[in-house]
């Protein structure tokens, strides 16, 4: 459900959105290449969404 | 007004869906899929969090509930033993390490795919609160 289902509200949201419309874009692309997945990641890959997800300790969004 | 909204939604959401892959010969269908939830996961919690830390004091007045739910996805949780990250990456981390046990036969599918529905639900509930408060705020 999951890709289909966010993209349908994403889209829902661009015309009320006002400010963060490149945050809203980027989180679409992100979605749009999810949905779009075809086989399992390279192992460059996995290292690299690894690393994303460790860095977000230095992202001050994510402070509590 | 709603109505063309929600026409010129679906026909947009057409054009970015179009061209949705099949499957690859090999690959396995779970494993994509748990990747695919990893990903639009992750997207999710980026665009929640960074929308209530871009003004954290106005969601809380204004939507509060929103808020508690940002604090919950950054409350710190220890993964892996030794290392802390924020709720929201913690649980993707949880989910990559099932993935990849389930990869390496240490682990059963239904282990990744509650970790992968777990995932799905919290990120469903990341974009509900996108359009609350988008609307809330307007």
């Amino acid at each position: 459900m999951t890709a289909l289902a966010l993209a349908q509200i994403a889209i829902q949201l661009l015309p009320t959105v006002t400010t963060g419309v490149e945050e809203l874009i980027a989180f679409i692309n992100t979605i749009r290449s999810a949905a779009q997945q075809s086989g399992e990641w390279t192992p460059a890959h996995e290292d690299a969404y690894r690393a994303s997800l460790f860095a977000t300790t230095k992202d001050p969004a994510y402070a509590p | 007004m709603k109505t063309l909204i929600a026409i010129s939604s679906t026909i947009a959401l057409a054009a970015i869906l179009f061209g949705c892959a099949s499957i690859q010969p090999g690959a396995n269908p779970l494993i994509v899929r748990a990747e695919q939830a990893e990903t639009s996961a992750k997207a999710s919690f980026d665009l929640v969090l960074h929308l209530d830390n871009s003004n954290r004091d106005l969601f809380q007045t204004k939507v509060p509930a929103f808020h508690e739910f940002c604090q919950w996805l950054r409350q710190p949780q220890t993964v892996e033993q030794t290392n802390v990250l924020p709720r929201a990456s913690a649980m993707l981390v949880q989910l990559d390490d099932v993935k990849l046990a389930y990869k390496s036969s240490l682990a059963d599918s239904n282990a990744l795919m509650t970790a992968i529905i777990v995932v799905e639900t919290t990120a469903e509930q990341a974009s509900a609160w996108l359009t609350v408060t988008t609307n809330l705020t307007k």
